[in-house]
């Protein structure tokens, strides 16, 4: 039988009124889980807000949680269902279209240089994960950066594995294409 | 002899063999066609390099300092409405399915309005607690009557003075003869006063938890001025 992971151990520790385990799965989770909607929305500030909306489920979750999945994979699926309804939201607010350079970065130097251009390449990816079309965006970033299983992102995303294979591949192979495109037509 | 198989029999596999997602005798598979195939080898290498920027990226993202403490007040609130709605569901009576703070300054109206009655000591600002207040017998004792002396601190209190901690029930018809209000020269005896200081700390302890920026005594001091 599988050992039952730390934060599955830390979430019950909760659930009994450990209020310092909630304190420490947030600060386990919430820089991933930001990270994880930024690059999901685009937009840091509503990445924020669904940030602590996931924390707030799962404080609000201690009365009847059941450790019956990985606490990521539980943790994952409540982020990209609200991530989802975020991105069909009718009158979503427009996220920022590139990330502006600061005046301190007016004066240029190789250092400054390597910032400008490592901000440039960032700005890059998440334009194309912007272009991706929602699912296979979430598919590979929990498996290429989350480092989730198939069958937790099937479960996450209430599809088949196959469908996560074939979501990732696409997504990847997509992402791949995109980034070759850009770095020739500079 | 047989012919190998073509690369598009691999390509949807490339990815799930990153992720580590392949079955042992297919990744053995593929990792033999790479030998041979440079096509597939630079198709592998474009799905790394992407991940490798995804990765790169990871770094960008700092959680703000103050999250954790834009969260708690997010969980508070979220206890008030919590407490709101389970009590309108338990359909408790109209006056504490109200709004919480509502319910308070209703509270201490009620107070105020007995306090500028009957009290001759003015309030001291505490911001703890209520403090419980048990009557003594000097309380309850007219003035000119001897007063007996104190009983052993660990004997029972009498029935009389037990009285004050059980939960009360106030008349509602007391407070309805206008004569009672504002009439310095009758004012409520000494266990009325315990009997509503009991109630309103019954009432508010609860909703004092839930609201820890609501200075009871404050609103207290506050309606008294205004009603002095």
């Amino acid at each position: 039988m599988e050992a039952i992971d730390e934060d599955v151990q830390l979430m019950l520790a909760f659930c009994d009124g450990d209020a310092r385990a909630f304190d420490t799965l947030f600060e386990r989770w919430s820089a991933r889980l930001l990270h994880y909607l930024e690059r999901m929305l685009r937009d840091p500030g509503a990445a924020e807000e669904l940030t602590q909306e996931v924390f707030l489920r799962v404080y609000r979750s201690r009365d009847r949680y059941r450790a019956e999945a990985r606490f990521s994979t539980w943790l994952y699926r409540i982020a990209t269902n609200l991530a989802l309804n975020e991105l069909r939201r009718p009158h979503r607010r427009d996220p920022h279209k590139s990330v502006e350079e600061g005046p301190e970065l007016a004066a240029r130097s190789p250092a400054v240089d390597a910032v400008v251009h490592a901000r440039r390449e960032s700005e890059s990816v998440r334009e194309v994960l912007e272009e991706l079309p929602e699912k296979q965006r979430a598919a590979l970033l929990l498996a290429a950066l989350e480092g989730c299983s198939y069958a937790e992102i099937a479960e996450t995303l209430e599809v088949s594995e196959k469908a996560v294979k074939a979501l990732v591949h696409r997504a990847r192979t997509g992402l791949a294409t995109k980034l070759a495109e850009r770095k020739e037509a500079v | 002899m047989s012919k190998a198989p073509p690369c598009e029999s691999y390509a949807d596999d490339w990815s799930a063999y990153l992720d580590g997602e392949l079955s042992a005798n297919r990744a053995a598979l593929l990792r033999a066609h790479l030998l041979d195939c440079d096509v597939c080898t630079r198709r592998l290498e474009a799905l790394r390099a992407a991940d490798a920027v995804l990765r790169a990226d990871l770094a960008t993202t700092e959680v703000p300092s103050d999250l954790r403490a834009r969260l708690q007040t997010r969980i508070d609130t979220d206890s008030v409405t919590s407490l709101a709605t389970a009590r309108e569901q338990r359909g408790l009576p109209t006056r504490l399915r109200a709004p919480v703070g509502a319910g308070l300054l209703a509270a201490a109206a009620a107070a105020a309005v007995y306090l500028a009655v009957s009290r001759e000591t003015p309030l001291t600002p505490d911001p703890g607690l209520p403090e419980q207040r048990v009557a003594t017998q000097e309380d309850r004792t007219p003035p000119g009557v001897p007063v007996p002396p104190p009983e052993p601190s660990d004997a029972p209190a009498p029935p009389e003075q037990r009285v004050a901690m059980q939960t009360p029930t106030i008349d509602p018809s007391a407070s309805a003869d206008p004569k009672s209000v504002g009439a310095p020269e009758a004012p409520l005896d000494a266990a009325s006063e315990e009997e509503l200081a009991v109630a309103l700390e019954l009432e508010t302890i609860e909703d004092l938890d839930v609201i820890a920026n609501l200075d009871l005594l404050e609103a207290l001091v506050l309606l008294e001025e205004g009603t002095g």
